[in-house]
């Protein structure tokens, strides 16, 4: 793989500003998880839970507009190994956002710290990357969107099975079954992506 | 040399039949596809670009099949493909987009500066070389897109539409390319422009209904059609009859 071909694909792609949002991001989930967990009428790393919640949901979020180039139709008339690229572009933009993210919760990890930021991102990228394979880049974020925001408004911090499963976005870090699906949501959205490419926008054309 | 067949071809969106029991046999040379809107002009030029996957048919480009993993990948190394509107990355100037193409077709490496640079001259583009795209009019789009379509030499050439936005003079310069290219490539032009088969092309083809009804020559075309046929011009009418024809002949 070329260097020259590597630029020009994250130039096309909107590289540069995922990079700069993503760093805005960054900057606000520090400064907003570090100043709820010092408020004292908070429950000491409880508080973060709407930076764990929210912050992977819209660092993921930009991927969205990467999923696909400006020119379905042209990129995939061309010989790249596309589904090798899919997969790579997924995994670069995931470690990028948890290796981020999780900076800002390494003070205290546990709970609701760096690793449920580490969990949330793959959970988050699973649903935006299989929306994108099933909807099209454009409305990737949707299902993501709307899945997060409501189970964060919604779920239970510490309920039953089945609530640690559904709500896994709000759960503390050391409940596995939260763990086991955002795995799975990672692993079933990323190869329905590299499998099937985004969705093309106007495939009747 | 056949270096497109195309056997039995069907495509269909939903329940909608589109292309059915389609055959096409394609040479070097300027092949014009003529049609109404919706005769699958475009299904079949995206089928020939490989991105679109038909419900059944045998399809060979350039001697390759298209549903065997290593043989799509040689032909797509040897394809140009320009969309009927194509989009295109603002912020990429045109140097940069034919470039970025010219990677993705896999061309080597040391060949691509120049290459690029040629194709962008034979579109007429030199000049605008370092502009970005967002700053060309639809005109200079529409060439530079032709610039990415053959900036590999490709063996197989597909363009939908490539003269919609271009001016007279343009439309000239292209058909001259055209017949340039087509010495020795299948090029495939689908257009609604009569006149633009006539100057450039060496073939032509007539899809209606989702059917091929007619392929022959520019002058065998031009033959079918009689003083009662509507039309401005020979070939106009030669392809009035042709439609006419089609539709009143049973299926």
């Amino acid at each position: 793989m070329s260097r020259r071909l590597l630029a020009l694909h994250l130039s096309a792609r909107g590289g540069p500003a995922f990079a700069a949002s993503l760093t805005v991001i960054t900057l606000l989930a520090w400064a907003g998880g570090s100043w709820l967990a010092s408020r004292p009428y908070f429950d000491g790393p409880a508080a973060r839970i709407p930076v764990v919640a929210l912050a992977p949901l819209l660092a993921v979020l930009l991927i969205g507009p990467t999923l696909n180039g400006a020119d379905e139709d042209l990129e995939r008339s061309t010989p790249l190994p596309w589904r090798t690229w899919r997969a790579g572009h997924i995994l670069l933009a995931a470690l990028a956002i948890a290796a981020a993210l999780s900076l800002t919760g390494l003070h205290k990890p546990h709970v609701f710290g760096a690793y449920a930021l580490i969990r949330n991102t793959l959970g988050c990228v699973g649903l935006l990357t299989g929306a994108a394979a099933l909807l099209g880049a454009r409305l990737a974020w949707l299902p993501a969107f709307i899945y997060i925001t409501a189970v964060y408004a919604a779920a239970p911090r510490h309920g039953n099975t089945a609530a640690t499963i559904w709500a896994w976005p709000v759960q503390p870090s050391s409940s596995g079954a939260s763990w086991t699906v955002a795995t799975g949501l990672f692993i079933l959205g990323t190869a329905s992506y590299m499998t099937y490419g985004s969705r093309p926008r106007d495939p009747v054309r | 040399m056949t270096t497109v067949s195309v056997e039995g071809l069907r495509v269909s969106y939903g329940k909608r039949v589109v292309l059915d029991g389609l055959d096409l046999e394609l040479g070097p040379g300027v092949h014009g596809l003529l049609g109404p809107n919706g005769a699958g002009k475009t299904t079949l030029t995206r089928v020939l670009a490989t991105v679109l996957r038909p419900d059944r048919g045998d399809v060979r480009l350039l001697g390759h099949r298209i549903d065997d993993h290593s043989g799509l990948r040689q032909a797509r190394r040897r394809l140009g493909y320009l969309p009927q509107t194509f989009g295109f990355y603002p912020r990429f100037t045109v140097r940069e987009f034919v470039e970025y193409f010219a990677w993705l077709k896999e061309m080597p490496p040391a060949r691509i500066p120049l290459a690029v640079d040629r194709a962008i001259e034979r579109v007429g583009l030199l000049d605008r070389a370092d502009d970005r795209m967002k700053q060309l009019s639809g005109g200079m789009l529409r060439r530079a897109g032709i610039a990415q379509a053959i900036v590999n030499d490709p063996r197989l050439l597909l363009l939908d539409e490539p003269t919609a936005g271009l001016d007279p003079e343009q439309r000239v310069q292209f058909r001259a390319l055209l017949r340039e290219v087509g010495l020795d490539v299948v090029v495939l032009v689908s257009t609604h422009l009569v006149e633009d088969v006539v100057a450039a092309c060496t073939r032509v083809s007539v899809v209606d209904g989702g059917r091929l009804v007619f392929t022959g020559l520019p002058d065998e075309l031009i033959g079918t059609g009689g003083d009662s046929d509507s039309g401005d011009s020979p070939i106009e009418r030669g392809y009035t009859a042709v439609l006419r024809g089609a539709r009143t002949a049973p299926r």
